[in-house]
């Protein structure tokens, strides 16, 4: 327990002295923390907009109307560069306050009496007090503690009861005032009394309120006298209040929000800040000099993350982190302390920065010095602090939201790949639609090429509804958005930023472009220029009037300079937001691991995408972390006929696929040999078990090259033959992963489940009897149960599929993405599939590839060297010749009856199997020889294979033993591409046919047989729309704690 | 993208063989019935069938609901028939393949002559209520209650209100040895139940109507109870309960009156086998997989399973 403390304490202090650059403020109590290890905070970015000089803000509200009192003694109302004068002359020792309804209030000096006056939701002249308040004679003083969002005043009213009368009662009412109605409550009541002795009494409660929240609950501080007490009596008790006069307390309050967290501040000498809130009461920040002065004020955020203002300080409420330091949304009670400097983005020219007022949800008015030109020294603005007008979906979690508005200004910028690829439709033509660099790439096209164009895009809220609706009117206004690079495109969407997901989730209405009337995989494109383009008026509106902020962007071309909105009033530029861009090719953003020659054997080139493991500079590894902690990796490996020109198209689009599913894991795209014997003619591989030994040998080359990126926290997303690969690493080779992602897996069942209940769907009809007349071949004398014959300790029992991986468990948590729609890996029906038929359609080609091991047939020889397998051994064969003068001789062989073959001695099969013999020399293979060890003593053997696991035993021992499983020993279940492996649970199996393609929403394909299939390669193919479950899953995995 | 061709692209040239010589290739002729369920023909029927080439064979019914086309007779056959007011009906209608025939010669199967094709008609598709579940009950050794409309399990374990289908998940073991356990299907109510009906998987590769249940559910038939169980022990191959194209009709929230006259009833359907799995994390209920419909009238006589949804659009 003491360690697990010394070890929070140390992680504490790095958190915060290691990422912020204010302080953290612990209670100064015993806090029960919970499951969390500290706090943390996501400090807000702000701009800001310069009000002008010769004023001073009084108040803002959320809208971004701030009162202010001008240089000339006017009270003005500046409402996005439009201004009013409420109240002209307004002197130093009155006041004013505006809330959420744009109600104002003020009380000021006229005439020699004090009086108060407001303007109800906007009007633009206001009513004074006298006509509504119940109260027959003029106050002569008000007092305004607060103004709420329901248009309720906390106010002090001293009225007399008549002047030049006695007995006078001078009464002193605080008040919770609805405007208009008058009073709702009384909290205090304090009278004198002067009689026509002119001797007096007085007596009651004087409650100056400080503070006023939308629940009604005030702060401030209470004069109290017993009734008819004589004015000659001693003083008054001064004591400090909350909840209406419920409460005493020890400091004095400024404000309260609205979660009852109250503010004030210790007196001088050692004045510094008080919060009482449900966590109790403590100092938060250390002592200011001066702060007896401000007048601190909070916010009321619906995150319940409050800020404190305080001249130039700044407070803000942290939130919990997790055991592994990523921030929660659970409020702490700890605050984070730091300068108004701490919350600019871009200080420009300013400086001397201070915050005078916090709106409800947070928005910040106050004064900061500028240089001035006209004068040649510093002079005063008034200044109002922005949330940025350009937010991207930071955490790419599909909505844009508050969080993403006040992301971490340090994380900037937003970081995206050029859109250098060449999709169109719904379904990719070929691999060539995703490779980057094509020579025609989409940012080129005047619109979105087609649904799977969507996946180079992304979605950028303009926040700009709370300024349009404060303005209604856009005349005189524009609002300009630029890049100066002219590096991106733009398509006008009617999206609600709650809903950016859905451009990757379902087939969405017309509602793109300027008219907003097209879909969106055809929307109009709109260059965003250096010189900037005017936003339209029907965006415009939508984002008025429904929130509908949402443009969507493609990149064009590489840059680092930003994206800018600029608001424009009658011809001045009032605000210029600034979104930070970094765009780059795709390659930039991810890892490649490049091993197409890294083995003799490969025997050919690394393709355009060589070995790069150095952090990605517009991805780095410290960005990632910084939104998901600890850093995660993903490791893509592609499967079966990727060539080195076209394997960085799996990777790109892969590599996006995950971005756009919100993966904060580093990308690493392993590129391998996966495509010997590819023909150019028809960009296909005949030589698929080639490539299966290919895949043995690049997972004994990836143990040391993926090492140091193994571990809890790594994945590997692995399709079709890359399972293979990867299979192999995890089990042969003590690698280990967090989460291992079979995709369509080009992998016998039987290697993770054991011997297959189905294994005689999956034997060639020479070894078995159609009609059960005569029976099938005995199962031991059939290749892949050649094993069996093999004591453990003879490396020759590892010649099998049977459990051969059945050790990825212990290396990896893993799930299945299987597909019961597959066409390539299709489960096996019993027949062997006619290859100008079903094969040449893409159906069980797998199937038939493993049918046609050893057989005499030509398929088997372009898949690789013809041996064990389905053969048979014609040392147990007749030459049956008919006799006659043809030559050659019509004879055939003629296989042994199986009744017969029964009686072979299980002895006999080892030198002699039943099944085609294997090869007696391959020169690819340099520890091969001439083969005759396979059928020798164990020890002759087990000089030319390896044990499981593999560990450190020579490459060429290690190809032999996968040249024969390649080769020779044919699948004996079906692929795990179309099965759930049952040897996992059933939540670890997932069916992508019937549990992630949507019946209604799945793109329709020609010929008749693709139809409402999830196909081998559809993890790519059907754009992300369709199939983004696979990659959310996936996503979820990778983000969860092991 | 890249697909797994291997053999696939291989050139009929390359063994210098023409199309004609080869049995999987010569073409058929082959007849589609198509009919409603009542038997009466179904004219005007769009038929695609699949071929060797690129595109369809396609054709439409003729009074007779009868279509003949050229086939390649050694192909599987996918066909997909559709019709305004008709679901659509389709998927793969035939497999070919190679065995071992007589004189031990592999033979081709041989795409048979015609075929029958049922056709549901578009009755009265409802908004029902549908969804998937796709995780971790929340008990073993108790029953436990799911509200098909609500999708959620009942309170305390979830939002649902109404307990339509128990899920009881007994005689749980798991160790190294093997895992077993049995799930038994109960209903609240005596007249709730649940039968079997064989479908094909809607909008699947299976050959089937988009509307695997009847057009309406009937009355009679129901079971209140229903068991499976898993017993593995290692080593053994993996057997399952489940089978392909089975599906389950339920009647749930069923009440009669004194005379014993349906007073009030849902109906709904469950496509393709619920899946168990007694292998869990520590201190958790089994796996389970489902998907339902659920028509949440409470008319005993409002039994129609048809989901707006899946109503074909008109061409």
């Amino acid at each position: 327990m003491r360690e697990f403390a010394v070890i929070s304490l140390l992680v504490l202090s790095v958190l915060t002295s290691g990422l912020l650059s204010g302080q953290t403020y612990r209670a100064a109590y015993s806090y029960q923390f919970g499951k969390a290890w500290s706090s943390g905070v996501e400090l807000p970015s702000y701009d800001i907009l310069d009000l002008g000089s010769g004023w001073i803000p009084l108040d803002v509200n959320d809208g971004g109307a701030v009162l202010m009192r001008n240089e000339a003694n006017r009270l003005e109302k500046w409402t996005w560069g439009k201004i009013e004068t409420l109240a002209d002359p307004f002197h130093l020792n009155e006041t004013a306050m505006i809330n959420n309804r744009a109600t104002v209030v003020a009380s000021y000096v006229n005439q020699g009496t004090v009086d108060f006056q407001f303007w109800t939701h906007g009007q633009s002249s206001g009513t004074f007090v006298s006509g509504l308040l119940p109260i027959q004679i003029e106050p002569h003083y008000i007092g305004l503690g607060g103004l709420n969002d329901l248009d309720q005043m906390a106010i002090r009213i001293d009225s007399s009861s008549g002047l030049f009368q006695f007995p006078e009662i001078i009464s002193q009412d605080t008040f919770n005032f609805t405007i208009p109605s008058g009073p709702a409550l009384t909290l205090a009541r304090y009278e004198t009394i002067t009689n026509a002795d002119f001797s007096s009494t007085q007596g009651g409660r004087l409650y100056s309120v400080y503070g006023f929240n939308n629940y009604g609950d005030t702060v401030g501080q209470l004069f109290e006298k017993s009734a008819n007490t004589s004015s000659s009596s001693s003083g008054y008790d001064q004591i400090y209040y909350s909840f209406n006069i419920q409460y005493m307390l020890d400091f004095r309050p400024t404000a309260i929000s609205d979660f009852r967290s109250i503010i004030g501040v210790t007196e001088a000498p050692l004045s510094g800040m008080i919060i009482l809130d449900r966590f109790g009461q403590r100092p938060i920040g250390p002592y200011i000099p001066g702060l007896e002065d401000l007048n601190p004020q909070i916010s009321s955020p619906l995150n319940g993350l409050e800020e404190i203002v305080a001249g130039q300080h700044y407070f803000r409420r942290m939130t919990e982190r997790d055991l592994w330091g990523n921030l929660m949304k659970t409020p702490s009670p700890d605050f984070w302390h730091g300068s108004i400097n701490d919350i600019i983005r871009n200080q420009g020219g300013w400086t001397g920065l201070q915050a005078i007022c916090i709106s409800t949800a947070g928005r910040i008015a106050g004064t900061g010095w500028k240089f001035d030109s006209h004068s040649g020294g510093m002079r005063q603005h008034a200044l109002l602090l922005m949330d940025p007008l350009l937010v991207p979906d930071w955490d790419r979690n599909g909505k844009i939201d508050t969080e993403d508005e006040q992301f971490n200004y340090a994380r900037p910028p937003w970081r995206f790949w050029i859109n250098d690829d060449d999709d169109e439709g719904p379904l990719a033509r070929s691999s060539m639609d995703d490779l980057p660099g094509s020579p025609t790439p989409d940012w080129e096209s005047p619109g979105m090429d087609g649904l799977r164009d969507a996946v180079d895009f992304f979605p950028v809220m303009v926040n700009l509804q709370e300024i349009l609706q404060a303005i209604r009117n856009f005349s005189g206004y524009e609002f300009r958005i630029r890049q100066e690079d002219n590096a991106l495109n733009l398509i006008y969407t009617n999206l609600h930023p709650a809903n950016v997901a859905r451009i990757h989730q379902r087939n969405l209405p017309p509602e793109f472009g300027p008219a907003k009337d097209m879909p969106m995989e055809n929307a109009t494109t709109v260059e965003v220029t250096a010189q900037g383009i005017l936003l339209n008026n029907a965006f415009l509106e939508g984002v008025r009037d429904e929130g509908r902020s949402i443009l969507l962007f493609e990149a064009r071309a590489p840059t680092v300079k930003p994206l800018i909105l600029e608001i424009i009033h009658n011809g001045k530029t009032i605000l210029a937001s600034e979104m930070p861009l970094s765009i780059s090719p795709v390659q930039s953003m991810m890892r490649i691991l490049n091993i197409r020659t890294a083995d003799p054997k490969f025997d050919t080139t690394d393709g355009p995408w060589p070995t790069s493991l150095g952090n990605p500079y517009n991805l780095p590894d410290a960005h990632l972390e910084s939104l998901t902690s600890p850093l995660r990796t993903l490791v893509h490996i592609h499967g079966f006929n990727w060539t080195g020109e076209e394997a960085p198209a799996a990777h790109a689009e892969v590599f996006k696929r995950f971005f756009q599913s919100g993966s904060n894991a580093r990308f690493i795209g392993v590129t391998w040999r996966g495509d010997a014997g590819t023909m150019d003619l028809t960009n296909s591989s005949f030589e698929y078990n080639e490539n299966v030994i290919h895949a043995f040998i690049s997972a004994k080359v990836l143990t040391d090259e993926l090492a140091p990126f193994s571990g809890f926290f790594t994945s590997i997303f692995a399709h079709s033959l890359g399972n293979m690969v990867t299979s192999s690493l995890l089990n042969d080779f003590g690698f280990y992963v967090g989460n291992y992602f079979i995709v369509n897996g080009a992998v016998p069942l039987e290697a993770y489940d054991g011997e297959s209940k189905d294994r005689r769907h999956m034997v060639h009809p020479d070894w078995k009897d159609e009609g059960f007349i005569v029976p099938d071949y005995a199962e031991h004398l059939l290749s892949p149960n050649w094993h069996q014959l093999f004591p453990q300790d003879d490396f020759r029992s590892w010649l099998k599929w049977k459990s051969r991986f059945d050790n990825v468990y212990t290396s990896a948590g893993c799930i299945n993405f299987y597909s019961s729609g597959e066409d390539v890996l299709r489960t096996g029906t019993g027949d062997l599939p006619e290859l100008f038929a079903d094969v040449a359609d893409h159906e069980w080609v797998w199937v038939f590839n493993e049918m046609v091991k050893g057989t005499s047939t030509f398929a088997a020889a372009l898949a690789g060297d013809v041996h064990g397998g389905w053969g048979f051994n014609r040392h147990y064969m007749d030459w049956v010749d008919p006799g006659g003068a043809a030559h050659p001789p019509p004879g055939s062989w003629v296989e042994m009856s199986t009744s017969d073959a029964d009686f072979i001695d299980l002895a006999e099969l080892i030198p002699e199997p039943f099944f085609r013999p294997f090869d007696s020399s391959d020169s690819d293979f340099p520890a091969w020889g001439d083969g005759s060890w396979l059928y020798g003593s164990t020890e002759e053997a087990n000089d030319h294979l390896v044990d499981i696991p593999v560990g450190g035993a020579a490459m060429n021992l290690f190809k032999n033993h996968a040249k024969i499983l390649a080769e020779g020993i044919p699948a004996h279940s079906p692929p795990v591409g179309s099965q759930p492996i049952r040897s996992m649970r059933l939540l670890d199996n997932v069916d992508l046919d019937k549990e992630v393609r949507h019946k209604d929403f799945w793109p329709h394909r020609d010929p008749s047989e693709r139809r409402n299939r999830w196909l081998h390669s559809d993890y790519a193919k059907p754009a992300l729309a369709y199939v983004i479950k696979l990659y959310s899953l996936c996503v979820n995995q990778i983000n969860k704690m092991p | 993208m890249k697909f797994l061709i291997l053999i696939a692209a291989l050139p009929v040239a390359l063994l210098g063989q023409g199309a004609s010589n080869i049995p999987s290739l010569q073409l058929k002729a082959v007849t589609f019935n198509v009919h409603d369920p009542d038997g009466n023909p179904v004219e005007g029927a769009f038929v695609e069938a699949s071929k060797r080439g690129p595109g369809n064979a396609t054709g439409h019914t003729d009074s007779n609901g009868q279509l003949s086309l050229q086939l390649t007779q050694g192909a599987s056959l996918h066909v997909y028939v559709s019709k305004d007011g008709y679901y659509n009906t389709g998927g793969e209608l035939w497999r070919g393949g190679m065995y071992k025939g007589p004189n031990r010669k592999l033979v081709a199967r041989i795409v048979p002559d015609s075929f029958e094709i049922l056709m549901k008609p578009v009755k009265n598709p409802l908004p029902l209520h549908y969804g998937s579940f796709s995780g971790i009950a929340p008990k073993y050794k108790r029953p436990v209650g799911f509200d098909l409309k609500l999708g959620d399990w009942v309170s305390p374990f979830g939002k649902g209100r109404t307990t339509d289908i128990l899920f009881h998940f007994h005689g749980v073991h798991v160790d190294e040895s093997g895992h077993k356990g049995t799930m038994s299907i109960l209903f609240p109510n005596p007249d709730d139940g649940i039968q079997p009906f064989m479908a094909a998987r809607p909008f699947s590769r299976e050959f089937g109507s988009d509307l695997a249940p009847p057009n309406e559910a009937p009355v009679d038939g129901y079971e209140s109870r229903r068991s499976y169980m898993i017993d593995h022990k290692q080593g053994d191959h993996y057997e399952d309960y489940t089978v392909e194209g089975r599906n389950y009709l339920i009647r749930t929230r069923t009440e009669r009156d004194a005379g014993g006259v349906l007073r009030k009833a849902c109906y709904g359907w469950i496509e393709g086998d619920i899946e168990f799995d007694p292998r869990s994390r520590p201190g958790r209920g089994p796996q389970l997989k489902f998907t339902w419909y659920f028509n949440d009238d409470p008319n005993p006589d409002a039994r129609s399973l048809e989901f707006d949804r899946h109503v074909p659009k008109k061409r």
